[in-house]
């Protein structure tokens, strides 16, 4: 760096000045040309609005804080009992989308390959225009919708438009629902909670539970208060993400083979007699099949040999889950990322219910499923999994329908997805970027961003019923529509002789506040966790609510943030499962799992970290910054490898090597971690965007092989193999991704 | 007078790096481009150090720790500035006056924690960081040394509020960034001297350990261990 004189000058004048550190807006400083109006201008006055957050499933309470109604930094608010004043990297960055320049600032039309903006009421009427001419001949069926969303009740709208319009095909990517479809085969349904007050024993199945999982910061608080009174966590997963390294014990398992780990755990339990032999009678179906074949076939050194785990540890754990008063095995959507990802899920359903699921409980009188079945009836959706069959198909696709998801980055067969989507007549996103996936559409009607509207974000997967607000803190800045308005009104259009009971979404949010309200059940967000004695006076009867009537509960929800039920009883869970012919030699025999690799070949393992949630990160520069900051790399792609592997290669840590599969090559620093499993390379996903944010680093997911979970449609995450030939120069020039490399000291492995 | 501190309880921090999030958007830590990330010069006034391993696979075990400058008792960094740019405030805070800072980075080659870091640039945040930088805090001038001050411009607002309340500044008021963003509430922060502070009684865990001890710049940031446990 070079300071000239002027530069000199300046600093010593400012000294002179003698400003101290931490004042606000001294004269000399450089202030934000952006920021002039609110120091010089503006009152500078201080507002805080409550809001939530939809950046990943937890749906966390957020305070807001605004100065002369520019929101500027948001923080959590302390008296949600999801969050407790915690906050996650993507929650504390989430204000800047507000601000991206990329942001689409109205609606756009594809005309000849570019986006051209037109009016709302003319991106309307060729929505309309276009699904009604397939509605009305009655086509629904070429119409498919793929939505991506945390929101249980943006996810209920989608069903009432399904259902109102007769559009059948539709797909909800949403991170619970996922897990629960899983469960609604096996057992019909899915437990509403982990019981923490019980469970002493959690088996958690391959999902980062502290980092990108169902309530992360829930889950995180419970996890580290239990831990003192006895509770264990058992993480079974190849890699020792953050959430593991918490863990009491790590059962680092092949790629793919958690189900058959499961199913050891299984044999234990039968061999030693030491299953819940009630439940079973009462509710496994086909229970003596299920154990006869997990005996015939799971025995530890089976399991050894396709899970890569001794089968001394394979008891060991078997042991610890037997011997558990209420132990849980836990698994969420990342199980999925598995070619047998559901069959996978399965086995450890099967594995909870031989304990009778005595870790996991339900809400007597669930208020919030109650609401939501009173709501929509017929709601079945369909999985991605059928959407990519019908892409791949001959029968065509009419109309796309796309909200919030950015599927073709998310997936590994991207260019096919690109060539499906070329061939669909009419494609409207609600994307608020032109992303990976909506840069195919034909038409884009852009969402307001989440600080610009209204939802409420139900959940009971802390035991009681939860409903957090999201409200807009400031009005809309651009020439956006809510999605959810936009539903509404085609469903008025396209079936005229439906009745509607709501005029926006945002009445239908307070008409779903309204039933809350009605109930007299629960609290608001703005007082603290009711002690056991208030507990005990709410039972006989004793209420004191701080609103009279439902404008009193809007406002003060709005003001605290949501609605929440401490007070809710809980119940055991115990469904009656039935897992048909699911495990069968037939649907169990080993797939690509490479418990033995072939020569000089490594398995890509891909793993996410929390600053990213399905590939959204590339949006908030503080993250991607961020995002390899721990291994000195920025804004590049890196490969952690076990340095015994590397040893193998003659590999050297911060080397840039190249890494092959079928697909192609690309560039990654390599970083040592002995804690990565032998024959493993992990990659992080989130980087390598092509169409908006940071356009940095490669997306592993490119180079995998097309591999998914035939049940859900999840791609594989771990089932590529990567080849690493001799290398046979050891000169690499390379420039991608902004990455130099010169000289002998740097290894690539590819000439 | 009060003598802030901090603990950091390693067997509860999950390492999700909220505090580095919040560290970097409430000081206005800039945002470097690639190219300068590519020379080492991007900016954290909270960092996690390097992961120390223990063990071979399969059983290893991880140990991360968060770091930020320790606000020494005794800080190295002082003592080596030729123009008194940093300076140890009577609340037992290492400060900065920027203005005053020539950028000479002595004190970043004296302080044993790497804490500081060195501000190559002009502003130039992306422009929705720029959009939501926090006013309370001045963005630095290029060709001065940065480092945590323990958000010292929130202690600021907490003695006005106080002041006008009439009354003392309590515990509550006065939360760095990382302190209040930590959802495993790992991070504790206060007064050492008060005895009935949260901090303090942290600090007497058996479990605590400062970095670099045998250095006797004693630190101000106390960890709490995880191996205990």
């Amino acid at each position: 760096m070079q300071i000239n004189r002027r530069d000199f000058m300046k600093l010593l004048g400012g000294s002179l000045a003698g400003l101290a550190v931490g004042s606000a807006a001294g004269a000399i400083m450089k202030i934000p040309k952006s920021m002039e109006p609110v120091l010089y201008s503006g009152p500078r006055k201080e507002t805080w609005k409550m809001t939530a957050c939809t950046m990943c499933p937890g749906g966390c309470s957020l305070k807001i804080r605004l100065i002369d109604n520019l929101p500027i930094q948001a923080f959590g608010n302390p008296l949600s009992p999801v969050n407790e004043g915690g906050i996650c990297s993507m929650g504390i960055a989430s204000v800047a989308r507000l601000y991206h320049p990329e942001r689409l600032t109205g609606p756009m039309k594809n005309i000849n390959g570019k986006f051209v903006s037109i009016s709302y009421d003319e991106a309307y009427k060729i929505l309309k225009d276009n699904l009604s001419k397939i509605i009305n001949t009655n086509k629904q069926d070429d119409i498919f919708i793929v939505a991506q969303t945390e929101s249980r009740l943006r996810s209920e709208m989608f069903k009432k438009f399904s259902e109102v319009t007769g559009i059948k095909n539709l797909v909800i990517d949403n991170f619970k629902a996922n897990t629960s479809k899983i469960y609604k085969k096996a057992a019909g349904e899915k437990p509403d909670f982990i019981d923490f007050d019980k469970c002493d024993y959690l088996l958690n199945f391959g999902s980062q539970i502290m980092e990108v999982s169902e309530n992360p910061l829930y889950f995180t608080r419970k996890i580290i208060e239990h831990r003192s009174k006895g509770f264990k966590l058992a993480a079974v997963q190849p890699k020792l993400t953050p959430s593991i390294s918490k863990a009491d014990d790590w059962i680092p398992v092949l790629p793919a083979a958690y189900g058959d780990f499961a199913l050891g755990i299984a044999y234990v339990l039968l061999r030693d007699e030491q299953y819940d032999k009630a439940f079973v009678e009462k509710y496994f179906t086909g229970f003596n099949d299920f154990k006869q074949f997990i005996l015939d076939n799971y025995y530890p050194d089976k399991v050894q040999e396709l899970t890569g785990v001794s089968s001394d540890k394979v008891l060991e754990v078997g042991r610890a889950f037997e011997k558990a008063s209420a132990p849980a095995a836990y698994f969420d959507e990342s199980l999925l990322y598995n070619s047998n990802g559901t069959l996978n899920a399965m086995a450890v359903i099967a594995l909870n219910a031989l304990k009778g699921f005595q870790g996991y409980g339900n809400i007597k009188e669930n208020l919030i499923q109650s609401i939501l079945e009173k709501e929509n009836k017929d709601n079945e959706e369909i999985s991605f999994a059928d959407f990519r069959e019908r892409l791949a198909g001959s029968k065509p696709i009419e109309a796309l329908i796309i909200s919030d998801s950015n599927f073709v980055f998310n997936n590994t067969n991207k260019e096919d997805l690109k060539k499906q989507l070329s061939k669909i007549p009419f494609i409207v996103s609600f994307s608020s970027f032109v992303d990976e996936t909506t840069a195919n559409a034909h038409l884009i009607i852009p969402d307001h961003d989440d600080f610009e509207k209204f939802d409420l974000l139900v959940d009971e997967s802390m035991g009681m019923p939860t409903a957090t607000l999201l409200q807009p803190v400031v009005d809309h800045y651009y020439n956006t529509v809510d999605t959810g308005d936009v539903l509404i009104s085609l469903m008025k259009d396209l079936k005229s002789s439906t009745k509607i009971p709501y005029e926006t979404y945002n009445d239908y949010i307070k008409q779903i506040a309204n039933k809350i309200y009605s109930t007299h059940q629960g609290i608001l967000m703005d007082q603290n966790k009711p002690t056991v004695i208030e507990k005990g006076l709410r039972k006989i009867g004793w209420q004191t609510e701080s609103y009279s009537s439902f404008d009193d509960f809007w406002d003060g929800i709005q003001d605290a943030g949501g609605w929440w039920n401490p007070f809710a009883d809980k119940i055991s869970y115990n469904p009656k499962v039935n897992f048909d012919s699911t495990f069968s030699k037939e649907n169990l025999k080993q797939k690509k799992l490479f418990a033995s690799l072939p020569n000089k070949k490594l398995r890509l393992n891909i793993f996410k970290k929390n600053l990213d949630y399905k590939g959204s990160m590339s949006i908030f520069p503080v993250l991607v910054e961020q995002f390899g900051s721990r291994w000195q790399t920025f804004y590049k792609l890196w490969a952690e490898i076990n340095p015994d592997t590397a040893g193998k290669y003659s590999l050297r840590e911060r080397s840039i090597v190249f890494l092959r599969t079928d697909k192609g090559k690309f560039p990654v620093v390599l970083v040592y971690n002995p804690s990565v499993m032998p024959g493993n390379i992990d990659i992080p996903f989130g980087l390598g965007h092509t169409n908006f944010g940071d356009n940095c680093g490669a997306n592993p997911l490119d180079y995998s092989d097309d591999v998914f979970d035939k049940a859900s449609g999840m791609p594989s995450f771990s089932e590529t193999l990567i080849d690493l030939d001799s290398a046979s120069s050891l000169t690499a020039q390379v420039m991608t991704g902004g990455m130099k490399v010169t000289g002998t000291q740097n290894r690539s492995i590819y000439a | 007078m009060p003598r802030y501190g901090m603990v950091i309880d390693l067997n509860k921090c999950n390492q999700c790096e909220a505090c580095i999030t919040a560290c970097k958007l409430e000081n206005n830590v800039q945002i470097v481009s690639k190219e300068n990330a590519e020379m080492g010069r991007a900016m954290f006034w909270m960092k996690m150090l390097d992961t120390n391993y223990e063990g071979s696979y399969p059983d290893v075990r991880a140990e991360n720790v968060p770091a930020l400058c320790m606000q020494c008792d005794e800080p190295s960094c002082i003592k080596v500035c030729p123009v008194r740019a940093t300076f140890k405030r009577d609340d037992g805070i290492v400060a900065q006056i920027y203005p005053q800072c020539i950028g000479c980075r002595y004190c970043m080659a004296n302080c044993p924690y790497t804490a500081k870091v060195f501000n190559w640039f002009k502003d130039e945040q992306p422009v929705e960081n720029e959009k939501c930088n926090n006013i309370d805090v001045s963005v630095r001038p290029k060709g001065v040394v940065e480092k945590c001050t323990f958000c010292i411009h929130r202690l600021q607002i907490a003695k006005e509020k106080a002041k006008a309340e009439k009354r003392e500044i309590r515990e509550e008021d006065y939360q760095p960034a990382c302190a209040e963003v930590c959802a495993s509430k790992a991070i504790y922060f206060g007064d050492l001297d008060d005895p009935h502070s949260k901090v303090s009684k942290a600090m007497h865990d058996y479990r605590k350990f400062t970095l670099q001890e045998d250095l006797g710049t004693k630190p101000k940031v106390y960890y709490l261990s995880a191996k205990s446990e």
